[in-house]
């Protein structure tokens, strides 16, 4: 006879589930990681064999004013992008709370954007809108309105392209942002307008914790994907007029496509990433700090 | 009984080797497929290439299939991380040599030097494009099509104004500013989504500036690129940009064929463009129902000869070195090279199958003036070819890194944000780096 205690436990094989999605998880994620962190310390054309170089690439790059250039242009890209949709799209969303009819019309608006293909969106903003010839700002024009495509001037190109990124987005945040708020207790909305509190009390001191986590993972969310812009501005500016709307992504391309520095590229690429990295590092301290509290 | 079953098992026998025999035939007498990625064409152009070199290939043997895959704008960036990964198209189309040269460090094309025997190409095709195509001694690619800059213009507009096209830099400013007054901005052009159209300005201001002479020089590390007579080319590119020539601010936002429309409705008078906007430019003057006008390009100084014809290959084709069916690539391109498929293809497809024969192609009688005039522009080129005499075009003589800073440079300079000097001395820098990393492909000598 066995006794309980002597009885061989199961194995665990919980793991195995874990298996499909880690290792297509390392093969999409971790493989393409690795490679590009060792080619930043390479000299390679994409063909001949790479030539280990060290940190060259990195004190090169470091002494290029078009890396900083472009280092400032995702700074500012991204701290307009992190901050204005979020603004607009709270705003939005606690109108959408104030009314009942339409409420979905707007929903599907506002979310539209989305769903349609970055580069047919911006090739649309750039021949039927900023087109001076065949888009609104050519009729504008015309009308004597005195107005500019903001993407042929070097101190509004990045601007012209955020404002298009921006509108393709920010709808969606007012989505998100509209699920949140409807998840939110009615009684306590409901016992601080009878306690008194302004329309304003009541979202800083009700709405705005109850909704404060989804707002920090959009927040993130926006700073990494706006980190990391490529599309827009390829489609839009290919960077210029001049080197004005260059950012690290466009800049890293042009590196391995154009000039076929591949090392020299996943410089770049390394240096976006780990900005990238220290973005979600802070978000992780401050979701753990507030955890805390 | 023996007899039976003897009969038996042989019909067995039989059947089943009839049967293996069957089902391996058509694995063996399948046609081996030979793949080419193209880039985009129109419906009308690929019914072009089906009709006049797919379909006629196909039915001439059974050994092999093409199949052309139409791969639009992203086919360089396609071939780039296929080639580099062993895989890829049979047949290569690269963006010309200075693209052809990185696929061949890294030894990704084939050496095509026994098939240029077999089919006599060194015969068939200009020296310099066989030169063009070698690198240590390989023949790696042939020119699918060779391009040059010319004038175009609004001849309905030029003959309402009593105008005639410029010879020299006179000529051109007087004509310019006439055209401001007149509130007709002189040269339609224009780069969204195109920047590098903003090389073929510079190209042209190189070259009908300085002249050929001193471009081979500064190309062959003779003379660098922030000379002074360079540095003032690029300032007469500058003072063009300064007065409005190109529109302004408006070249950013105008493509290709916006500009076309402009130059076709006669608000803008000339374009400074390539011949393969013979594909394009017609159909635009077509619809506003105005006639085009092609000339060569102005003399700007008197250093440089006039008129120049600047040779340019923007595709070179080869075969990849991992290709299967290497001497069925090679049989496609021994089609290309000929002068039936060339004079076919230039009635429907006019300004893109300008294969640089050895012996100029016998003349086409034609009635259409634009064909006459492409013609023309072809016969200009094919005689400074011949002659040593031509220019050299961006796209095919610079090197990757140099072309690339080139085409956003130069907007810095029309913007004010750096001096022609200090983008001279940039493209210098850049230059010297990459011919001291060999990456250069020195230019054949001239004539």
């Amino acid at each position: 006879m066995t006794s309980p205690r002597r009885r061989k436990r199961p194995p665990n094989r919980k793991w195995l589930f874990l298996l499909p999605a880690l290792i297509v998880s390392l093969a999409v994620v971790l493989v393409p990681v690795i490679v590009t962190t060792l080619l930043a310390f390479t000299d390679w054309n994409g063909f001949a064999l790479p030539k280990w170089v060290g940190l060259a690439n990195f004190a090169a790059i470091t002494s290029e004013p078009r890396f900083w250039a472009a280092f400032r242009n995702n700074c500012l890209y991204t701290f307009l992008f992190a901050t204005l949709p979020m603004i607009c799209s709270l705003f939005a969303a606690m109108m959408l709370m104030m009314i009942r009819r339409g409420r979905t019309f707007f929903q599907v608006v506002y979310f539209l954007p989305v769903t349609i293909a970055t580069v047919i969106l911006a090739l649309i903003w750039r021949s039927m809108i900023y087109s001076p010839t065949t888009g609104v700002v050519g009729w504008l024009q015309q009308l004597g309105v005195p107005i500019d495509n903001p993407l042929v001037n070097v101190n509004t190109s990045l601007l012209g392209v955020l404002f298009v990124d921006m509108w393709s987005w920010w709808g969606y945040l007012t989505v998100i942002y509209f699920a949140a708020l409807r998840q939110v207790d009615r009684s306590l909305i409901e016992a601080a307008l009878v306690d008194g509190a302004s329309r304003w009390q009541t979202f800083w001191h009700v709405l705005r914790p109850s909704i404060l986590p989804t707002v920090m993972f959009m927040l993130l969310m926006s700073i990494i994907w706006s980190f990391r812009v490529f599309d827009w501005i390829y489609v839009l500016t290919e960077g210029g007029p001049g080197f004005s709307s260059e950012v690290l992504a466009t800049l890293a391309y042009k590196t391995a496509f154009q000039s076929f520095e591949v090392g020299r590229a996943s410089a770049y690429s390394l240096s976006m990433s780990l900005l990238g990295l220290a973005a979600i590092v802070i978000y992780l301290r401050l979701q753990a700090r507030r955890e805390k509290v | 009984m023996h007899t039976s079953k003897h009969t038996r098992r042989s019909l067995l026998a039989c059947a089943a080797t009839t049967a293996f025999a069957s089902s391996i035939r058509p694995a063996l007498a399948a046609p081996k497929t030979i793949v080419w990625w193209y880039e985009g064409a129109t419906a009308a152009q690929q019914a072009a290439l089906t009709n006049y070199l797919t379909e006629p290939f196909n039915a001439s043997q059974s050994d092999y299939k093409l199949v052309i895959e139409w791969r639009g704008n992203a086919l360089p960036d396609q071939l780039l991380v296929a080639l580099a990964g062993g895989q890829g198209p049979d047949i290569v189309l690269t963006n010309g040599p200075s693209w052809t040269q990185r696929f061949v460090s890294g030894n990704k094309l084939l050496d095509l030097n026994p098939f240029a025997q077999k089919f006599g190409w060194k015969e068939k095709l200009a020296p310099i494009v066989i030169q063009l195509g070698s690198y240590d001694g390989k023949l790696i690619a042939l020119p699918k099509t060779i391009e040059t800059q010319a004038l175009f213009y609004n001849q309905t507009l030029f003959k309402k104004n009593s105008w005639t096209p410029p010879n020299d830099l006179t000529e051109t400013e007087k004509l310019a500013d006439t055209m401001l007054k007149a509130g007709i901005q002189p040269f339609a052009a224009g780069n969204a989504g195109q920047r590098f159209a903003n090389r073929h300005l510079l190209g042209i201001c190189y070259n009908n500036y300085c002249s050929p002479e001193l471009v081979y020089k500064a190309l062959s590390g003779e003379m660098p690129w922030n000379a002074p007579v360079f540095v003032e080319a690029v300032e007469l590119l500058r003072s063009w940009w300064d007065k409005g020539y190109f529109g302004g601010q408006k070249y950013f936002s105008l493509n290709m064929n916006q500009s076309f429309a402009l130059l076709a409705a006669g608000k803008a008078g000339m374009a400074m463009q390539g011949t393969w906007v013979f594909q394009w430019m017609p159909d635009t003057f077509e619809k506003t129902k105005q006639e085009m006008g092609v000339a060569a390009l102005p003399q700007l100084s008197p250093k440089a000869p006039y008129p120049i014809f600047v040779l340019g290959i923007g595709a070179d084709l080869a075969i990849n070195a991992a290709s299967q069916v290497a001497e069925g690539c090679a049989m496609v391109l021994d089609r290309l090279i000929d002068y039936s498929f060339v004079e076919k293809m230039s009635q429907v497809w006019e300004g893109e199958w300008n294969i640089p024969f050895a012996k100029p192609a016998p003349p086409v009688a034609t009635t259409d003036p634009v064909q006459a005039e492409a013609a023309k522009l072809r016969a200009g080129l094919s005689e400074a070819m011949i002659s040593g005499r031509y220019g050299y075009a961006p796209w095919t003589f610079w090197p990757s890194k140099t072309d690339d800073y080139m085409k956003g440079g130069v907007e810095e300079v029309w913007l004010k944000q750096i001096t022609p000097k200090q983008f001279s001395d940039k493209v210098n820098d850049t230059f010297q780096q990459e011919l001291k990393d060999g990456v250069v492909k020195k230019p054949p000598p001239r004539g």
